[in-house]
């Protein structure tokens, strides 16, 4: 892989060839001049881009710029606040999620998320991953699915032998593969990752950094974090946001290299954060 | 001076902590004694309730036994009088008749109704029987009288037996038709009551026969008269035989000793059941919609502060609603069901706070994971918040029952059933509760409904305890610490 | 073993299945409707009020149930003031708070400041189980065990009297005082103690001079409460007080409270349509407006004074 002379400063140095390259891949998620109230706050602004299929997205940007409010405002996690509105449009495979007829329940049953702060059930690791199965009426194969869930999320071989134990006994780092296992265990198609490694210690972040990577051969995944060498290390394609706007949205590689907007070239230098 | 000394405390600095002492000590006492009398309260009445195994002794052998006095001219001296025999019980096998005076029991003097259950309790503890001496009724006694009138002093009567057959106490010592009694013991005979009485005080005091001087073929004549009858009562001071017919037996209006707590048992728990019926379903559902449906808006957040507040309202206040809203416009009348609707009312606040206490110890985030794995909001309610608010709602549960349990005030308000002698049949019936049998007992003139009283806040207390206890440790051990 | 998972259709139709809406809908509207009830009946408790003691103000003028001392609903003239029993009242809801407050007071002081956590986590629940007896248990102390003690001490005391009722009062509500005020007493901030201790204060100063002061007024809204509470009390009254309204009030004789006023009104042998059951509904109205104002304005104090410190 050849690459241009990154800029000293560009994390992206740091990890270089770690990553795929962006490729042209159909969108999943599809946001349209995309603005949210909370109350009269209004938190997001005509956001517009595209999620491609089976790639990583990262979305950056300073404290309070909108990014994990838009990565709520995918699987409708915001309707549980009772105080917000939207205007535009987004569409999952094509169906926008906001319309009347669409369920918020439908739409967080295909697009998964992990939060960023582990939040394991405070009951066994089996009866963690037995949730999701049960509420979606799967009664089949109930062991298997959670066995082949703990694999994706590289979690199997640590607990296997202690299933019935509480999920709370185990470390943050293990807590919060659990919870991916957990969002994976129903087969969504999208996985969305709210700063996921921000309450975990390295070595637990780069285990779920790997993981990441292998996930996105089976799955979409939208990763937020405040983590600039973390979205380079990760990512095909990020997403720069600054006070609620869209900034820059580009392949991971251009973005950290050769950003176009200065704001963006400010941040990913770190004049400002 | 050594570095150590200089930072010893000066006198004036001294004499400073001493005065902080001492309010630590004054703050100590305080909850010491707020504690201790109240502790001591419960200890009294404790002791008063002891008189319980004495009077189910008395009661068992067969015995009612009323005050009554005895009165010669202004003078008035009490005596207990046996109100009513058991047929077939060991009283009336030894003989014993209503309206017999009890003189003494175990050798030992008894006045009164109290005397009476104090010394029977003083009897040692292996002893099943006790001696007792009383005088028989005035029939039994003398037979039948008539009366004279005495000629220096209008309006006062003697006595002349009129009829004394044959199995009279009188006939078998020798006293005859037709003789007039003058006095006994030196005392002035009257009327044929004062006469029986002055026999049963004057035999009280000396164990001897009476001397009576009475005139017969218009001679007087003076006669040894024994009028007291001794024999072997058996007594059954067993606590536990005493408890369980205590709290198996009905309400008795004039007998302390035969009255019992089986109507206020069982309407209690049929009161509570209703409450917890109508209270339990509504608080839960009210708490789990305002906390995890209701959009936090101005009037969820004035109700959350009237629905507190009404917690506080007086309790009879709630009678009154109970009164107006449920017996007259429902139209339940003054019933158990109205009772317990009543009280329902009453703990309704307190579930409500109780519940939306407990479903918010449920931290946000376990929600928020349960919504991102695709539950609804049912699901999200009945399979993640509702299993962890569980400890703290059943100690809401617990607390707000033992409230219901102990409540009598606005149950009073719901009617007059200050006496009930029947079981409640079915949930319209008239009723008691336990709190309002111990009003109407602690009211009651007669000696020993105290007693009976204290019984029943024994009981009481045990069953709250019991239950407040299960609450705070259930809420200490299975809260969940997040 | 890689055992490959049922995946959900791809093609989306988000909407939720008919059947699941429709019982998500009637879970919603059910809880919303117990709810509603539980609104229902503090309205209906309001209205009850209003309604019920409406006939009552049109014949008796509220100068006169405020006003007069006569209270005598079933003689000729009848009299409708309540001057006596709201005296009455006071008066033994103030002997129970002058012996509630203090010691009350005192006791959090022990709990929050001096108290080990061990002993505090076993005599809290002490003071909660003894805050949880029947109040028709206290009525009883003060009527078999108090009265006899002091008519022991102060032969002139009645075998009914306010002064027993007062004092046992006082014991009944002592729980609820400490508890609230050892609350408040424990949300005052560290750094304030803290920074007397700084100043080379006592434990006692520090207590005296900067907790207590800090905490005041929330050790006000407790005794609001506890005012509250003392107002409506009614069992120990009913059973201790007698049911003679004294005027002027003197504790040591027989007194009528409003709630035994009411408890009287009830039990009596009246018609149930005769105006003196509007009468009770006034004084039912009377006690639901002043102690909901009562532990309204307690409620909104406490919630200042959480605001200030947190």
């Amino acid at each position: 892989m050849s690459l241009p002379a990154p800029a000293p400063t560009s994390p992206y140095h740091a990890e270089e060839g770690h990553v795929g390259t962006a490729i042209a891949t159909p969108t999943v998620l599809a946001t349209r001049d995309f603005s949210l109230w909370y109350g009269s706050h209004q938190a997001l602004f005509d956001i517009t881009f595209d999620v491609p299929e089976h790639q990583v997205t990262a979305v950056i940007g300073p404290s309070g710029c909108g990014k994990s409010t838009w990565l709520r405002s995918l699987n409708r996690m915001n309707d549980l606040l009772g105080i917000v509105r939207t205007e535009g449009s987004i569409s999952y495979r094509g169906t926008d999620i906001y319309e009347r007829h669409v369920d918020a329940v439908e739409v967080r049953r295909r697009i998964g998320m992990v939060f960023q702060k582990p939040n394991p059930f405070p009951k066994s690791i089996r009866d963690n991953l037995a949730f999701p199965l049960r509420i979606n009426g799967i009664r089949v194969g109930v062991e298997q699915r959670i066995e082949t869930a703990l694999r994706r999320a590289a979690l199997w071989d640590e607990v296997k032998d202690r299933l019935a134990r509480s999920a709370l006994e185990l470390s943050g780092g293990q807590q919060q593969r659990l919870c991916i296992a957990r969002a994976l265990v129903t087969e969504p198609e999208v996985l969305l990752m709210d700063e996921p490694c921000s309450a975990l210690d390295p070595g637990s972040t780069a285990r779920i950094e790997d993981l990441i990577q292998e996930l996105r051969q089976r799955y979409t995944v939208v990763i937020v974090t405040h983590n600039m060498q973390q979205a380079a290390r990760v990512s095909q394609h990020t997403a720069f946001f600054y006070v609620g706007r869209l900034e820059e949205f580009g392949p991971t590689r251009e973005i950290f290299t050769k950003p176009t907007n200065k704001r963006t070239e400010d941040y990913i230098t770190g004049r400002f954060g | 001076m050594s570095a150590s000394s200089q930072l010893a405390a000066p006198p004036r600095l001294r004499h400073r902590h001493r005065k902080s002492g001492l309010f630590a000590v004054l703050a100590a006492g305080s909850l010491g004694v707020g504690v201790l009398v109240v502790v001591l309260l419960i200890f009294a009445t404790m002791r008063e309730s002891g008189a319980l195994s004495s009077m189910h002794a008395t009661a068992t052998a067969g015995l009612a036994l009323s005050q009554r006095a005895a009165t010669n001219g202004t003078e008035s001296t009490p005596y207990v009088s046996i109100a009513q025999v058991t047929p077939t019980s060991p009283a009336e096998t030894l003989g014993l008749a209503q309206g017999d005076a009890l003189l003494a029991i175990g050798g030992n003097i008894v006045r009164d109704v109290r005397e009476v259950w104090a010394t029977v309790a003083a009897l040692p503890a292996n002893k099943s029987t006790a001696t007792i001496a009383w005088v028989p009724n005035l029939e039994a006694l003398l037979g039948e009288l008539e009366l004279v009138p005495v000629a220096e002093q209008a309006g006062t009567f003697r006595v002349r037996l009129a009829y004394v057959g044959t199995e009279t106490v009188a006939a078998k010592q020798g006293l005859r038709d037709g003789d007039v009694l003058l006095s006994a013991n030196g005392l002035a005979l009257h009327g044929s009551q004062q006469t029986w009485q002055a026999m049963v005080t004057a035999a009280r005091t000396n164990n001897a026969p009476l001397a009576v001087v009475l005139e017969r073929d218009g001679k007087r004549k003076e006669l040894p008269f024994r009028v007291q009858r001794e024999g072997e009562l058996p007594l059954d001071r067993n606590l536990i035989a005493a408890l369980w017919r205590f709290v198996t037996s009905l309400d008795e209006p004039r007998y302390p000793e035969h009255a019992g707590l089986a109507s206020a048992i069982l309407g209690s728990l049929l009161v509570v059941l209703v409450t917890i019926l109508f209270s339990f379903p509504l608080g839960i559902a009210a708490a789990v919609y305002l906390e995890e449906y209701a959009k936090r808006t101005r009037i969820t957040s004035v109700l959350q502060v009237l629905i507190a507040n009404l917690a506080g309202i007086p309790s009879v206040v709630y009678g009154i609603i109970g009164l107006e809203i449920i017996d007259r416009t429902l139209g339940l009348g003054r019933s158990i069901l109205t009772g317990g609707i009543t009280l329902g009312l009453l703990i309704l606040p307190v579930m409500i706070l109780g519940c939306r206490e407990a479903l918010r110890t449920v931290p946000p985030w376990v929600r928020q994971a349960a919504f991102a794995v695709g539950a609804t909001p049912s699901q999200v309610v009945w399979y993640q918040v509702l299993p962890y608010a569980l400890p703290g709602m059943l100690t809401t549960m617990i607390l707000a029952v033992s409230r219901a349990i102990g409540e009598a005030a606005p149950l009073i308000m719901l009617g007059a059933f200050l006496f009930v002698t029947y079981l409640p049949n079915g949930l319209m019936d008239t009723f008691t509760v336990v709190p309002i049998q111990i009003f109407t007992w602690a009211t009651r003139p007669q000696a020993g409904y105290e007693t009976i009283a204290a019984v029943a806040i024994v009981v009481l207390l045990v069953i709250l305890l019991v239950l407040n206890g299960t609450a705070i440790v259930l809420r200490n051990r299975y809260q969940l610490r997040w | 073993m890689q055992a490959t998972l049922t995946v959900l259709p791809r093609t989306p139709s988000l909407a939720a299945p008919r059947h699941r809406r429709l019982f998500e809908a009637a879970v919603r509207y059910t809880l919303l409707g117990c709810g509603l009830i539980a609104v229902l009946v503090a309205g209906l408790t309001a209205w009850t009020f209003f309604a019920g003691s409406l006939p009552f103000f049109e014949k008796v003028s509220l100068g006169e149930f405020l006003g007069s001392i006569r209270w005598a609903p079933i003689t000729v003239p009848e009299g409708y003031g309540t001057l006596a029993l709201i005296a009455d009242t006071a008066v033994i809801t103030g002997i129970s708070l002058l012996v509630a407050v203090p010691l009350g007071v005192l006791a959090a002081v022990f709990l929050s400041e001096y108290c080990s956590p061990r002993l505090r986590s076993f005599l809290k629940p002490v003071l909660e189980i003894l805050g949880g007896i029947p109040t028709v248990v206290y009525g009883f102390f003060a009527l078999r065990t108090v009265t006899p003690w002091l008519q022991e001490m102060f032969p002139s005391i009645g075998f009914w009297n306010g002064l027993s009722a007062g004092i046992v009062m006082g014991f009944m509500i002592l729980p609820l005082v400490a508890s609230l005020s050892e609350d408040v007493l424990y949300a005052v901030p560290r750094s304030l103690r803290e920074a007397a201790y700084a100043l080379g204060a006592t434990r006692g100063e520090v207590i005296l001079r900067v907790v207590l002061p800090a905490a005041m007024s929330g050790i006000g809204a407790a005794f609001i409460l506890a005012l509250s509470r003392a107002i409506g009390e009614t069992m120990i009254v009913a059973l201790a007080a007698g049911r003679t309204p004294a005027w002027p009030p003197d504790p040591t004789q027989p007194m009528m409270t409003l709630t035994t006023t009411i408890v009287n009104i009830a039990t009596g042998d009246h018609e149930a349509t005769a105006f003196i059951w509007a009468a009770l509904f006034a004084i039912g109205a009377l006690l639901f407006v002043v102690t909901l104002s009562l532990n309204i304005a307690s409620h909104f104090i406490v919630k200042r004074f959480r605001e200030l410190y947190e």
